[in-house]
């Protein structure tokens, strides 16, 4: 009678702290609820990182601009800027050419991009102009602060594809990337996106 | 404690129990897997959608350079040599001939206009060749000042998500001719370096071939004649060309550079290398072992330097395979087994003959 009248004890001690133990769970479950929904929060502002590094190259692209190359002075969008160098036959196109195009594109590719992307670090990329590297950086963004944390989160990328004369095509590719990440994070990327492969 | 000693409140507290914990550690099951507990994120669609618009810029992008690029070299190519290249209406000394007076009017190009048309839809077509996405197929009209106006013919379908389609419509494009840059002269896939010893050359007509456009066969004909240097003249004075000719000694003489296009073959210009044999056609002439050793040779060597040339029966073709128009060349005589392609299709095979005033029955 005393184990029978014990375990009867026991089994009503539990029953009375029965809604304190319920409650306990609930808000166990409750804060992992918040963090899944945390989680989810933080791919869509990723999904919105590579929109926003879409609308800038695209109207970087579109952004008009004065050549002063040719005679007279011309104005063109970046993109025909672009399509024009490229489609010339890169083995006939001079030294002195390329070092022109060069410096044209990161004068006014630096100008554009850094005017609507301020404190945000980028590097935007064009089809190698020499046989030594796969690509060629166009521009990058200034030496001045670029840690401060804009609204970008992570690492965003959009290419556009051109077309050119010979049929063949050109691949731009804008590439933005969140100084507040660890340097490792970002060097990986880098490395494995862009230096090896440079496609999108 | 009074419900404790009822029997049925007794029984009640700890079902209720169970069931809370049952459905907490469902709750808990689902939080802590992968499992979504939505189907979307919040504001993904939204997110798919906004992705779905830059998409369809970067396409449009694409399609205004393309026509940008596709008007200036047609262009260039009217301005070069008369515009289309497979000519229609016949040509004069390698300048297309708009029209025949001898054809109905319609039947070629009537006009400047016709002619850039054809032009620059093949060149548009080569850029949508390359970038498939893109390629929706576009009406354009041509207005007074060759203005360009395109209108899709369908929209580019996007996939939102893994189980919705939405479709992006293109807008039309207008384009003038002010992009600013040099036409090319369309550049060789490869540079051609004949390693067949060339005897003699025959300077004849040719043309830039269109970009976009693989050399991917060698066309044969016989000549007509039992010379090379009557082949060489007649083919001067009607403006057409091959790019070589094999003369009844196996001689072989150069005409055109194998990266430029020479006229000899209607629809096939483009994409091929034309060979002329000589012999006059008729049941009486064989063609020499010296020309078929020469052919050999010379097949064996295009294929070497064009890599979508094979020594196959596909790829090494006949006039009278290509031709609708009741060509007939090479002739019957000619023994496709001692280049080493015995299979080849012959002109009875393809229900045609030899015209009987030259011996045939």
């Amino acid at each position: 009678m005393t184990n029978t009248n014990s375990k009867r004890a026991a089994i009503v001690d539990f029953l009375s702290h029965f809604w304190a133990y319920i409650f306990v769970a609930m808000v166990i479950v409750l804060f992992a609820i918040f963090f899944k929904l945390g989680q989810q929060d933080q791919a869509s502002i990723t999904s919105l990182d590579s929109n926003i590094v879409d609308s800038n190259l695209i109207n970087y692209l579109k952004t008009p601009i004065i050549v002063t190359t040719g005679h007279p002075k011309e104005k063109i969008s970046v993109g025909e800027y672009i399509v024009s160098y490229y489609s010339q036959d890169q083995s006939t196109v001079s030294s002195e050419s390329k070092t022109q195009f060069q410096a044209t594109m990161r004068q006014q590719t630096e100008a554009i991009l850094n005017s609507r992307l301020p404190n945000i670090k980028w590097k935007l990329f064009l089809p190698s102009i020499d046989s030594t590297l796969p690509f060629t950086l166009a521009g990058e963004s200034g030496t001045g602060d670029t840690s401060t944390v804009g609204v970008v989160k992570g690492i965003g990328q959009s290419c556009v594809t051109l077309p050119l004369q010979n049929s063949d095509q050109a691949l731009v590719k804008l590439v933005i990337i969140n100084d507040a990440l660890p340097a490792s994070t970002v060097l990986t990327h880098i490395k494995g996106t862009i230096y090896k492969e440079y496609s999108c | 404690m009074l419900r404790t000693n009822k029997k049925g409140g007794f029984i009640f507290e700890p079902i209720v129990a169970l069931g809370l914990v049952v459905v907490l550690v469902y709750a808990f099951i689902v939080v802590t897997n992968k499992q979504a507990m939505f189907n979307e994120r919040i504001g993904e669609k939204q997110l798919k959608l906004i992705d779905a618009y830059y998409q369809g810029e970067k396409h449009l992008i694409y399609t205004d350079y393309a026509a940008k690029l596709s008007a200036m070299q047609a262009l260039y190519d009217l301005a070069l040599y008369g515009g289309e290249i497979e000519e229609k209406c016949g040509n004069y000394f390698g300048y297309t001939l708009w029209s025949d007076q001898n054809k109905p009017i319609g039947a070629c190009f009537p006009t400047y206009k016709d002619n850039f048309a054809a032009m620059f839809e093949e060149h548009l077509n080569s850029h949508f060749t390359t970038h498939e996405e893109t390629s929706v197929g576009y009406t354009f009209d041509i207005k007074n000042s060759l203005d360009v106006i395109g209108m899709p013919d369908s929209g580019i379908d996007f996939k939102i998500g893994n189980v919705n389609i939405r479709e992006v419509a293109i807008s039309d494009f207008i384009v003038a001719p002010t992009l600013n840059q040099q036409p090319q002269d369309k550049k060789p896939i490869l540079t051609p370096s004949p390693q067949t010893p060339l005897s003699s050359s025959c300077p004849l007509v040719s043309a830039p071939r269109p970009s976009g456009v693989k050399v991917d066969r060698i066309v044969l004909h016989h000549t007509g004649d039992d010379a090379a240097s009557k082949t060489c003249r007649a083919l001067q004075q009607f403006g057409l060309s091959v790019h070589y000719i094999i003369d009844r000694d196996g001689t072989i003489v150069y005409a055109v550079d194998e990266g430029k296009m020479a006229f000899h073959a209607k629809g096939q210009n483009s994409k091929s290398i034309g060979i002329e044999i000589v012999n006059t056609g008729r049941a009486s002439m064989q063609y020499t072992p010296a020309q078929y050793a020469a052919i050999k040779q010379l097949i064996n060597d295009i294929a070497k330097r064009w890599p979508d040339v094979k020594v196959d029966n596909e790829h090494v073709v006949a006039h009278y395979q290509v031709s609708d128009i009741g060509k007939w060349d090479p002739s019957p005589n000619f023994d496709w087994a001692q280049i080493g392609l015995g299979s080849h299709q012959t002109l009875a095979s393809l229900g045609k003959k030899a015209p009987t005033e030259y011996g045939y029955a």
